[in-house]
C-alpha cells in the first residue's frame, strides 16, 4: 500500500460565503487516512501595518468544513475551521488594507508565533468505495460583526487528504483523470506501441 | 538503531513569484531519514508565501502546492518536536528533488533563504 496526498484549495472572498466542492481520487483509492485544513490569510497588496490590532483569549473561528464520500450522505469529518496562524486582516475602504492581527492572550507575538507546530494530520480510517469526495465550506467569520464596518475577507483554505493506494491495482490514463491522480503506464500498450515499431 | 545525522539543504529565493527546482544527494551511508523540518532566515516569507514539493527516490513525499508552512515549528517548540515524522527507509538513488514556489501572501517579498533539515540515519 502506498500513501499519497491530495489537496484542494477553496477562495474565500466575502463574508458568510458557502462553497461546495469535489476531490476525485484515483481509481485505486482504498481508505482515506488523514485529513488537515489549513488557513491562511491572502493579500494581492502590500499590507500597512499599524491598523487596528485586537486581543483574543482564544482562537478566532472563521468557518465550518464538512467532507463525505460522494453517495454516503454522512460526513467523515466536521469540523470547525480556525485562523491558526494567528492573523486575519481586512479592508476597511476600497483599495486600503489593514492588518487585522489577532494575537494569543499572553499579547505580543513573535511574528508568526513561536508556539506554531509542524504538521499534525487528524487520523481517518474511512474505506473509499466511491472516488469523489464531496465537501462544502460555510464563512462564519464572527470578526465581521464585531466591527461593524463594511468589510471583505480574503483568505484561502487548503484541503489535504491522505489516501491509501493500491499499488496492484493499474490504472488506466484518461482525459478524465485528475491532474494529480496516480498514473501508471498500461505494459498492454508498451508491447502494442513495440511491434508496431 | 545507527547514528543520526542532521543535513541541511538551501535554495536561495532571490526573486518573487518564481519556482525553484533543485536535487539534492544525500551521502551513501545515510540508510534512512526519520523526519524533515522547514526553516528560513525570514520565516514569515516562508510562512506566508511558500509552497513545496517534495520526492525523495522519486517517490513524491509532498505535492505540487503543499504549503511550506506546514513543516515549520516556533521558537517555543522543543528542538525533540520540531521534525515532521517520515519513517523513509527506501532511499534508492539517495536523491531529494525539491521544487520550492514563492507566491504572492502576506508580506511583502524580500530575498530570503529557503532551509529544509533532514533527520537521517546512518550506517555504523
Amino acid at each position: 500500500m502506498k500513501e499519497r496526498i491530495f489537496i484542494h484549495t477553496l477562495d474565500i472572498d466575502w463574508p458568510k460565503q458557502r462553497i461546495a466542492f469535489q476531490m476525485k481520487l484515483p481509481p485505486n483509492t482504498k481508505r482515506i487516512t488523514k485529513v488537515f485544513v489549513s488557513f491562511i490569510g491572502r493579500s494581492e497588496e502590500k499590507p500597512l501595518w499599524g491598523g487596528s490590532f485586537l486581543n483574543y483569549s482564544r482562537a478566532l473561528m472563521v468557518g465550518e468544513i464538512g467532507l463525505s464520500v460522494a453517495g454516503t450522505g454522512n460526513p467523515f469529518f466536521r469540523d470547525l475551521v480556525q485562523t491558526t496562524d494567528q492573523n486575519a486582516y481586512y479592508l476597511d475602504s476600497p483599495g486600503r488594507v489593514l492588518p487585522l492581527r489577532v494575537f494569543p492572550e499572553s499579547g505580543l507575538a513573535y511574528f508568526p508565533g513561536p508556539q506554531f507546530k509542524v504538521l499534525k494530520p487528524y487520523p481517518l480510517n474511512v474505506p473509499v468505495a466511491n472516488i469523489l469526495v464531496e465537501g462544502w465550506f460555510q464563512d462564519l467569520f464572527y470578526l465581521v460583526e464585531m466591527i461593524d464596518q463594511p468589510v471583505d475577507v480574503l483568505y484561502n483554505l487548503k484541503v489535504y487528504l491522505w489516501a491509501e493506494l493500491d499499488e496492484n491495482m493499474h490504472v488506466k490514463k484518461t482525459e478524465d483523470s485528475p491532474p494529480d491522480c496516480e498514473q501508471k503506464v498500461e505494459i498492454n500498450s508498451l508491447i502494442v506501441a513495440a511491434v508496431q515499431n | 538503531m545507527g547514528k543520526r545525522v542532521y543535513k541541511r539543504f538551501d535554495i536561495n529565493v532571490p526573486t518573487a513569484l518564481t519556482k525553484y527546482t533543485q536535487t539534492f544527494e544525500l551521502d551513501a551511508d545515510i540508510v534512512a531519514i526519520h523526519g524533515l523540518m522547514v526553516n528560513s532566515n525570514q520565516d514569515d516569507q516562508v510562512y506566508y508565501r511558500g509552497l513545496l514539493r517534495l520526492e525523495i527516490n522519486r517517490e513524491e513525499i509532498f505535492p505540487e502546492g503543499f504549503q511550506a508552512k506546514l513543516l515549520m515549528a516556533g521558537m517555543a517548540v522543543s528542538p525533540n518536536d520540531r521534525f515532521y515524522r517520515l519513517q523513509k527507509e527506501d532511499l534508492g538513488d539517495h536523491r531529494i528533488k525539491v521544487e520550492y514556489t514563492d507566491e504572492a501572501g502576506l508580506v511583502v517579498f524580500s530575498a530570503y533563504r529557503f532551509s529544509i533539515y533532514f533527520d537521517c540515519e546512518i550506517k555504523e
